[in-house]
């Protein structure tokens, strides 16, 4: 494997996995703060049409 | 939050947490695309070149789409719309964009009639290690299972229910994916990617370590080892012994007899060419390889396909979440998660396990089935605990399968419940009965894969490069590029950068049909020499029984969504309502 192969690899998984690890990383620090998406109900109250599985 | 779709109250979905939508979003993108496609690319046009283009790619087409897509879902969710026709009524306030959104929406419900059968190949080879029945010796032999395993000798000759055929598994895979589905959005879909997506990306890790852990596996064939493997797929420059020929005109010219890695290699080859005229080494640099123009629709092409932007998942998926919920960082992380998935996972295991047993000559142009379902299974039956790893390998495939599985249907899904008002119950069985359908169909017409071939260039690449158009000249310049950017920034975690207001308005857009463009000029006619692909030819001019009806099939479903669409009347109702809510807010 070449230097440029090294160099290719390097900053191509480099660059991959530090962003995916910091999105996620503000993504759980957002969600930490209480974000209005946790724990939304699931349905609108007086709705009984639909199936339970 | 208003109710433009409906008139008498309907239970409303939405995703239960940030992260869910995110694994949900992701587990659509990551696929056998990633794990399987991308190295074969990678290492076809020469990693430092490809990954040149596939950066350009993604900050220029794929994230841009992306987040088009989850602008538009929402917007059109937040107007009560989860199916394609609606959203996209209510985005254009155009009543005949609801043809638009029909194909939007059949798009990849006919994907997953053919997608659902790799799924089950999947679950089948990860069975089939754990039973012990993967054992080869040579590419023919692994080649020979996968051709009795799904049929390719002949029409129906897969279509057995024992652990050597498909069929079982198919089954299996249609319980699996319509249960989840059954379940709805946040038990069924959430739920199953939450744990899905850590354990795929587990699984993949431990494959991984042992893939670089393998060394030199045959000490007989030095040149065969992991770090060939890494250069072969990672290497910006290209080593190549060419060989002189004489063409039909009588003309000599050079053409390539194998690609060169590793010093000692290439060292001979410089020695033989010294003394052989018609043969030399040649080295292609990274610039060179960068004015190939296919190299340019090749990065551009895995981009958009491993993200599945086009395809309608995101903007179905999109429409659960909450008017004012974060879309910018939620979309920046689904991408991400498929971008590690796909290189620093699948660009790590696949090419460098086939080259260290195989060599390059074994792996070099083999296309993603070839590569996939003959060569890994080889590889991983060569390997010491190759049962183990070859049953995880194949079982992350298979989860990276539902999980696509899953966004492919909920558009379907979707489309029914909005047009024919019926609970999810019916729809789940209304859309499991006509995929059902097409998948038999698929599984049926096994020879040499034709079915499944010709559904997945017409649907699978065509027709998806088709609606990705569409959708961003809808965003750009129908929406309006000052209304899209406010959408997509209102509730946005994080800040879009200012250039992607021009990017989205002039660059995409131009850059994807460059791209489509290219795409038709090299793959589609052979503009560049030779013959029409075989795709045209078999419809055109050979006219295939297999592809006639494959196509036959397709239209079926179209007209099936059309009869089943609502009214015009209703759609323009709801652009009528869309555009006076719009006016109130």
């Amino acid at each position: 494997m070449s230097w440029g192969g090294w160099l290719v690899l390097s900053l191509s998984v480099g660059a991959a996995t530090l962003l995916f690890a910091g999105c996620i990383i503000c993504v759980l620090l957002i969600e930490d703060k209480g974000s209005h998406m946790t724990g939304i109900d699931l349905m609108d109250p007086g709705d009984d049409e639909e199936d339970a599985p | 939050m208003s109710e433009v779709l409906q008139a008498r109250p309907r239970r409303r979905e939405y995703w239960n947490s940030r992260m869910g939508v995110i694994l949900a979003v992701a587990g659509g993108a990551v696929g056998l695309g990633n794990f399987v496609r991308f190295p074969g690319q990678v290492a076809q046009y020469g990693g430092g070149a490809f990954m040149v283009a596939y950066l350009v790619a993604f900050l220029l087409l794929g994230l841009p789409i992306c987040w088009v897509e989850w602008t538009m879902g929402r917007r059109g969710g937040s107007f009560g719309a989860h199916s394609c026709p609606s959203i996209l009524v209510v985005l254009t306030r155009c009543s005949r964009m609801r043809y638009a959104g029909l194909l939007q929406m059949l798009v990849p419900v006919i994907i997953y009639m053919y997608y659902v059968n790799i799924e089950a190949w999947c679950l089948g080879y990860a069975v089939n290690f754990c039973s012990g029945a993967m054992d080869f010796d040579m590419v023919a032999d692994s080649g020979a299972f996968f051709g009795r395993f799904v049929g390719i000798t002949g029409n129906g000759d897969g279509f057995g229910f024992g652990l050597g055929h498909v069929g079982t598994y198919l089954t299996l895979c249609f319980v699996v994916n319509f249960v989840l589905i059954y379940r709805g959005i946040s038990r069924g879909i959430e739920w199953f990617c939450k744990y899905a997506m850590p354990m795929l990306f587990l699984l993949a890790v431990i494959v991984l370590v042992r893939v670089l852990t393998l060394g030199t596996p045959n000490l007989a064939r030095p040149h065969d080892n992991v770090m060939n493997g890494l250069g072969f797929m990672w290497n910006p420059e290209k080593v190549l012994l060419e060989k002189q020929v004489f063409n039909e005109a009588g003309r000599a010219e050079w053409v390539l007899e194998r690609e060169l890695i590793g010093e000692e290699a290439i060292a001979e080859a410089r020695a033989l060419a010294r003394n052989n005229p018609v043969r030399r080494v040649v080295v292609r640099d990274m610039w060179t390889q960068l004015r190939n123009p296919q190299l340019w629709v090749a990065a551009a092409g895995q981009i958009f396909f491993s993200l599945s932007v086009g395809f309608g998942l995101i903007l179905t998926y999109a429409s659960y979440l909450k008017k004012d919920d974060d879309i910018v960082l939620s979309g920046l992380a689904a991408t991400s998660a498929n971008e590690f998935a796909e290189i620093s996972l699948g660009g790590l295991i696949t090419i460098p396990a086939a080259v260290a047993f195989l060599g390059v000559a074994g792996v070099a142009g083999m296309g993603t089935f070839g590569l996939g379902f003959n060569v890994l299974p080889l590889v991983f039956s060569q390997m010491p605990g190759g049962a183990l790893f070859g049953a995880l390998f194949f079982f992350l495939l298979f989860l990276a399968a539902v999980t696509s599985s899953l966004s492919l249907l909920q558009p379907g899904i979707a489309f029914l419940e909005e047009s024919m008002h019926i609970t999810r119950r019916q729809s789940v069985a209304i859309l499991g009965y006509v995929t059902a359908v097409g998948a038999s169909f698929v599984a049926y017409f096994s020879k040499d894969l034709k079915a499944l071939d010709t559904i997945d260039f017409w649907v699978g690449t065509f027709m998806v490069f088709v609606l990705a158009s569409m959708q961003i000249v809808v965003f750009s310049w129908v929406m309006g590029i000052d209304r899209g950017m406010a959408e997509m920034r209102r509730g946005a975690a994080i800040g879009v950068p200012g250039a992607y207001r021009f990017i989205l308005r002039w660059v995409t857009p131009l850059f994807l049909l460059t791209v489509f463009g290219m795409w038709i000029y090299f793959e589609l006619l052979n503009m560049d020499g030779g013959d029409v692909s075989a795709y045209v030819r078999d419809i055109f001019i050979v006219q295939d029984k297999v592809a006639l009806l494959s196509l036959a099939m397709l239209a079926l479903v179209l007209g099936l969504g059309l009869l089943l669409m609502r009214s015009r009347a209703h759609y323009e109702q709801v652009a009528d309502r869309a555009a006076k809510e719009e006016g109130r807010r």
